[in-house]
């Protein structure tokens, strides 16, 4: 019950901020929102990540709070969306710098949050 | 004040359904090494964002902030998936790696170590192109439709 209440409450959390994000970034036709909230939810996730694997290392607890929260912050259903309309209207060159802008600032993002946390403290 | 409240509960719960949809299915496929709930999770979610948006919608409507943002969004996740595809080549790496002796002794301990590097690149490329693939499918409203609408 606790659980389930816990996965409630920070997956509204995560759903919020990126409303909020999204609806900030409306004015661009290119989809910035999406690319900003899947950047700061891979950053917190190697943060966090990194700091349970070293310090305290409790799964059920990270995947009660921090993986709904962060789950709920990024998207890849809109990401995937995106995506296609860009494909459809724009042509292939901008999907494609889509794809790779979300995926290289995720990967790339997650390494440094992760690689920092270890070795900084 | 009725404008705030009907937003939160179109958030908070659609993003609950969500999340709890995506443990559920994250769980059932936990027997196996490869990440494939998220996989699921991504694809359910792409392809019925693709049958919402195949009428015209108004952006702005609760429908779609239910619906859209809080449920698909909080079914597919992104995080995860970059999550795995970075444990899938740290264990893959992790003989010839200096890692710190807990994340070590986690990646000796994890499915994931059993996995080939490129089985990383193949978790990127099949959830960038099934995803796109379910997108479209969505958006034509499956291959049954769409068959039937040829003469």
């Amino acid at each position: 019950m606790t659980k389930i209440f816990l996965i409630c409450v920070f997956s509204f959390l995560g759903a919020a901020l990126r409303f909020s994000i999204t609806s900030f970034f409306n004015k661009y036709k290119f989809p910035y929102g999406t690319l900003v909230c899947n950047s700061l939810a891979c950053v917190i996730m190697g943060t966090s990540f990194a700091a349970a694997i070293n310090f305290v290392y409790d799964i059920n607890m990270l995947q009660n709070t921090m993986y709904a929260f962060l789950g709920a912050l990024s998207t890849f259903s809109t990401f995937s969306h995106d995506t296609y309309m860009l494909f459809i209207n724009k042509g292939l060159l901008h999907a494609a710098v889509n794809v790779m802008l979300n995926l290289s600032f995720g990967f790339i993002l997650f390494s440094l949050g992760f690689f920092g946390v270890t070795f900084l403290l | 004040m009725k404008k705030y409240l009907l937003l939160f509960l179109c958030l908070f719960f659609g993003a609950a359904a969500g999340a709890l949809l995506r443990g559920q299915i994250v769980a059932a496929c936990g027997g196996f090494a490869f990440p494939l709930g998220i996989l699921l999770a991504n694809m359910l979610g792409s392809f019925l964002l693709g049958l919402y948006y195949s009428t015209p919608r108004d952006k702005n409507s609760y429908q779609t902030i239910c619906i859209a943002t809080a449920f698909l969004g909080s079914l597919t996740t992104f995080s995860a998936f970059i999550h795995d595809i970075f444990l899938i080549g740290a264990a893959y790496a992790a003989p010839h790696a200096h890692f710190s002796p807990q994340f070590a002794a986690y990646l000796a301990g994890h499915p994931f170590s059993a996995l080939h590097g490129l089985h990383a690149l193949l978790n990127l490329f099949l959830n960038v192109v099934l995803c796109l693939v379910c997108v479209y499918l969505g958006k034509k409203r499956g291959f049954i439709r769409s068959r039937e609408k040829k003469p």
